[in-house]
């Protein structure tokens, strides 16, 4: 580059940055006040906005009128202005606004549909429909228009023009499927239940995937026992005219079920499995949830279809056992019907190879011999220890078979699958030894649980072990054992805990041979020997009538009369507590038992209410004032 | 409320004229009578109102003894009443005629602030609640259903149709007359309770003719005041108290937003905007009101309202908790008041030839009741003194008008 060529571009760059300056200078100039200009109308903007969210709507219209003066054509300032004159219902202002807007886009639909809002606002309903129909001429294909114009009637909570608003949009586009959700909600809402459910159907039969969704928005309302009525009769006319809507049968199941129609529903269960060909496997699953919800007896029929089909080995067993079980609910039901009815519940196991079992007239020996034959047909697996639990839980607890239970729970403790059924298990083994009056091996049993057992059964073991303790005369040890118990507030036993320790503590000085004899017949008691606990109750009464253990001996025996249905005997004994023993605090609970014998036993309303008036009279501030009350009014019929 | 000085000699004058009464009643001696003591030793005091109402019901009398061991009640002994108060688990105890004429000489006595209200009226009671209503969402059906006292609902069809007549007193279920639903919106709008309670409402205006439920409660809220006008006794707790009084101001005034009435408020309107200042912060610990004392002779009516075995008691809160002293009416009676605060709790006054008692707060005996929150179980609050003062109420209007001593 020459000297000259150099000095040429020095003259170049020193003229452009002069004409960068200028540029720079008149941007300055110029530029300053539209930039603070455009600062104002930020400021002014953020303010009128404040104001709108502070609800002082006419500050906000000011602002915002003083801001349309300079910018009429912005958006944001129209909406904003709208706004506020809808708030100061100045409807007119705002309608202005808006068409003043609409003169821009003349057919915009958002504009159009606020125009008719605001004519809903002003109560001119003609007018606003005549705004609706110019918003639907643009395409009346177009569901959104519809929606636009149904959403601002459901903003001003017209629903049912809002209904209208959908059903024309339905019939213009000629689609029967659109606006089923809307519909169905807005029906809903309405308690319209028939219709909601309609739209539902379809929805359904569109759909088939929704119908878990709709089973959800359907149970927000099914409550109500009118409305799972009214979508009961429209899904099943549904599927009077398509049977084979798998979908629409799961809806009517679903229904049958929410209203705890469980036959109705096993009907469509049936169906849907034949129809899916699933070969038992819908029967099975309604069968465990008819028994979650105590359906015994249909629960019994699914399984015994899914038996009957033996198709699916791998749920059978599961079918199996469920069916069993199902049976001895129901049996347990029987015979809590028995002791209210006054009749002998079942008390013999019998044999149970040749057991008739039948869910319709269920018997704990049909219970067990299935139990059996799961035991058998499954050896050696979580069934067969489950079948050995229920075995030995039936002889036990309704037979009062000791062998039989020791047996089965034996066997249960022997496999390995399920460790609580095993603890559960030894705990029964304990409790049968103790009525085998074998108390060592039943402390044994106790003994291993301590150490094995999770640690929730310990208060269990321990209350076992301290009745034992109790049983044998080792008053003391119980009590150790009874007080560390009743320590532990949350526990249930607690209370069981406390009332054995304060009745050891309370009659300790009735003499230890007093108080062994006692506990010797409460053994007697656990060991279901009825008559001889009563013998040598009666004993106690005799022999040492003059300590504080009398009264509760007393108890004991009219309790034992009871058991051995001689009401009578019981009210005699129950009447000399009250008459003989004027300083027995167990008073009052005689009363009460007078009273209890009245009515469950002899039926004798009037002499019941006497005696639980007794109570109420003559010991105002027992216990049982409140049980007596109750069961006073409950015998007049009072409603309460 | 009046307050008259009476000198020895109108004393002497009083206690004469008393004595004759009673003797003429009859009923005060030579009679053996049963006494429901309604103090501290008293085992179930809520169900005692319900026995002093079966008393009434089975055409029998009962004499109300003001600041009588609580405000105690004297019947007629007979078994049957007796029988009737074990079973429901009342105390009473028998009083031979002499110690019965003792037991009215002393209340009667003019040096004592007692005296005798003679029950004889069985009370017809309407409870204004919607058909949706629980009986455990408000303390007033809690305390009838469990004191057994018969009560009829009535919703706003009857009020406008002017069944209200057919009454003798009238408990507001804790409504919103302002037409706003409890101002649930803001937590609740989504819970299907709200979204059926503000269609049901919509749909009941509808039918009734009204274009808004804001404007159909106002005409029930004037069906009430007409109501309390032709002599009819109201009682009203929570929001239903203030609520009526603001829908009645805003006669001519929107007051509802566009969620509840599906257009914006009006733009003056300022009736029921919440005071900026921040509601005080409560401890259920210390929250505690008093019960002024009246004179049982000469103000038979507030000392009816307030018999009670204690003169404090547990404050409780509800969407309208109290009333500001300084903006109440020179002409209502104040009977219970948070000490040194401004905050009125319980207030009774006469409109018309009726009257309309207020208590703040929603259920006495759960400080903070949310929605949702379990019903109140009186069997564990037998002796609650804050449910004694609504069970005053209803035996209120079974009292015979006695001629004013002033």
């Amino acid at each position: 580059m020459t000297k000259t060529q150099r000095k040429i571009l020095n003259i170049e760059s020193v003229h452009a940055a002069r004409r960068v300056l200028c540029a720079l200078f008149c941007v300055w100039s110029f530029g300053v006040p539209v930039f603070s200009q455009q600062v104002d109308l930020s400021t002014k903007l953020r303010l009128a906005q404040s104001f709108e969210q502070a609800g002082e709507w006419e500050k906000a219209a000011t602002i915002y009128e003083s801001l349309l003066e300079s910018n009429a054509d912005s958006f944001i300032i129209l909406d904003g202005l709208r706004r506020s004159y809808t708030e100061l219902k100045e409807y007119d202002k705002a309608m202005d606004l808006v068409r003043q807007q609409l003169r821009a886009k003349p057919l915009d639909e958002n504009l159009l549909s606020w125009l008719g809002g605001l004519y809903e606002l002003a109560g001119k309903t003609q007018t606003a429909d005549s705004v609706w129909h110019v918003i639907f001429s643009k395409d009346r294909q177009n569901a959104n228009l519809y929606r636009l114009v149904a959403a601002q009637l459901i903003d001003h909570r017209e629903y049912e023009r809002a209904i209208q608003i959908y059903l024309e949009g339905r019939e213009a586009t000629k689609n029967q499927l659109v606006f089923l959700e809307e519909l169905a909600s807005l029906y809903g809402a309405l308690h319209q239940y028939e219709l909601a459910a309609s739209e539902y159907v379809k929805l359904v039969r569109s759909n088939p995937q929704q119908v878990t969704y709709v089973e959800a928005r359907l149970s927000s309302y099914t409550g109500h026992e009118e409305a799972r009525r009214a979508a009961l009769a429209v899904v099943q006319k549904e599927v009077q005219q398509t049977p084979e809507q798998i979908p629409v049968l799961s809806l009517l199941a679903w229904l049958y079920m929410d209203g705890k129609e469980f036959d109705a529903a096993l009907e469509q269960y049936r169906r849907i499995d034949h129809l899916t060909k699933a070969n038992g496997h819908e029967i099975f699953q309604f069968g465990e949830r008819a028994a979650q919800e105590r359906a015994y007896a249909v629960a019994a029929k699914a399984f015994r279809e899914v038996m009957d089909k033996n198709e699916r080995q791998d749920i059978l067993p599961l079918a199996r056992l469920g069916y069993a079980r199902a049976l001895e609910e129901l049996s347990a039901e029987n015979d809590t019907l028995a002791q209210l009815s006054g009749r002998t519940p079942a008390s013999s196991p019998g044999s149970t190879e040749n057991t008739r079992v039948s869910e319709f007239q269920p018997t704990f020996q049909g219970a067990m011999a299935l139990y059996d034959r799961l035991t058998r047909d499954y050896p050696n697996t979580d069934i067969a220890m489950q079948a050995f639990f229920r075995i030995g839980m039936i002889r036990f607890n309704r037979f009062f078979d000791l062998d039989g239970a020791a047996a089965a729970f034996d066997t249960v403790r022997r496999l390995p699958y399920n460790g609580i059924l095993a603890v559960e298990a030894t705990m029964s083994l304990g409790e049968i030894q103790t009525a085998h009056n074998d108390l060592i091996r039943a402390h044994r049993e106790y003994g291993q649980l301590l150490t094995m057992a999770p640690e929730q059964y310990r208060d269990r073991v321990l209350y076992r072990i301290a009745e034992l303790n109790y049983f044998e005369a080792r008053f003391d040890t119980a009590v150790s054992s009874l007080q560390r118990i009743s320590h532990n507030l949350a526990n249930d036993l607690a209370n069981d805990a406390l009332q054995l320790l304060y009745f050891i503590q309370g009659n300790k000085e009735a003499g230890q041979e007093a108080l062994a004899e006692f506990a010797r017949a409460d053994l007697l008691v656990r060991q279901r020997k009825y008559s001889e606990a009563l013998a040598l109750f009666e004993s106690v009464t005799k022999r040492f009538a003059v300590t504080p253990l009398l009264d509760n001996a007393m108890m004991r025996t009219g309790d034992l009369h009871l058991l051995l249905n001689k009401p009578d005997s019981a009210l005699m004994v129950f009447s000399r507590i009250i008459n003989d023993l004027p300083t027995s605090i167990l008073r009052d609970r005689a009363q009460m038992r007078i009273g209890e014998v009245y009515e469950g036993r002899l039926k004798d309303k009037k002499k019941a209410i006497e005696a639980y008036e007794a109570v109420l009279a003559h010991y105002p501030t027992s216990l049982f004032v409140e049980e007596a009350r109750k069961r006073i009014r409950i015998l007049r019929g009072d409603s309460i | 409320m009046i307050r008259t000085a009476i000198g020895l000699k109108h004393y002497v004058q009083a206690a004469f004229i008393a004595i004759v009464v009673i003797a003429a009643q009859g009923s005060a001696f030579g009679q053996a009578k049963l006494l429901i003591p309604m103090d501290i030793r008293q085992t179930d005091h809520l169900k005692a109102y319900g026995v002093a109402f079966w008393i009434l019901q089975h055409n029998g009398t009962v004499d109300w003894l003001l600041n009588y061991r609580g405000g105690s009640f004297m019947l007629d002994f007979s078994d049957v009443a007796a029988r009737e108060c074990r079973i429901r688990g009342v105390l009473f105890e028998p009083a031979s005629a002499s110690d019965a004429s003792s037991i009215y000489a002393e209340v009667q006595r003019e040096d004592n602030n007692m005296d005798v209200v003679r029950l004889e009226k069985v009370p017809k009671i309407a409870v204004y609640v919607p058909p949706t209503f629980k009986p455990w969402d408000d303390a007033v059906t809690i305390a009838l259903e469990y004191a057994e006292i018969p009560y009829t609902k009535v919703w706003d069809e009857e009020v406008l149709s002017g069944k209200l007549a057919d009454y003798d007193w009238l408990h507001l279920h804790h409504e919103d007359f302002t037409g706003q639903y409890g101002k649930f919106y803001a937590n609740y709008r989504y819970a299907q309770w709200y979204i059926d309670q503000q269609i049901l409402y919509e749909k009941e205006a509808k039918r009734l003719g009204f274009k808004k439920v804001s404007e159909e409660k106002k005409a029930v809220t004037r069906g009430i005041k007409e109501f309390v006008g032709n002599g009819g006794f109201m009682f009203a707790m929570c929001s239903a108290t203030d609520s009526y009084d603001i829908a009645l101001a805003a006669e001519n005034v929107d007051i509802c937003d566009v969620m509840f009435d599906g257009d914006p408020p009006d733009p003056d309107s300022d009736i029921d905007i919440p005071p900026s200042d921040p509601p005080p912060i409560r401890d259920p610990n210390t929250d505690y009101f008093t019960l002024f004392e009246f004179s049982a002779k000469y103000d038979p009516v507030p000392s009816m309202l307030s018999q009670n075995h204690v003169s404090i008691v547990k404050g409780f809160m509800g969407q309208t908790t109290a009333f500001r002293k300084s903006l109440i009416k020179r002409t209502i009676t104040i009977l219970a008041q948070r000490e040194g605060t401004e905050e009125v709790r319980y207030l009774h006054g006469n409109y018309g030839r009726g009257t309309f008692t207020w208590y703040g707060g929603h259920d006495p005996e759960d400080y903070q009741h949310a929605v949702g929150d379990p019903p109140t179980d009186l069997s564990l609050h037998k002796n609650s003194p804050g449910y004694r003062l609504i069970l005053n109420n209803v035996l209120f209007p079974a009292a015979k008008k006695k001629q004013q001593k002033t």
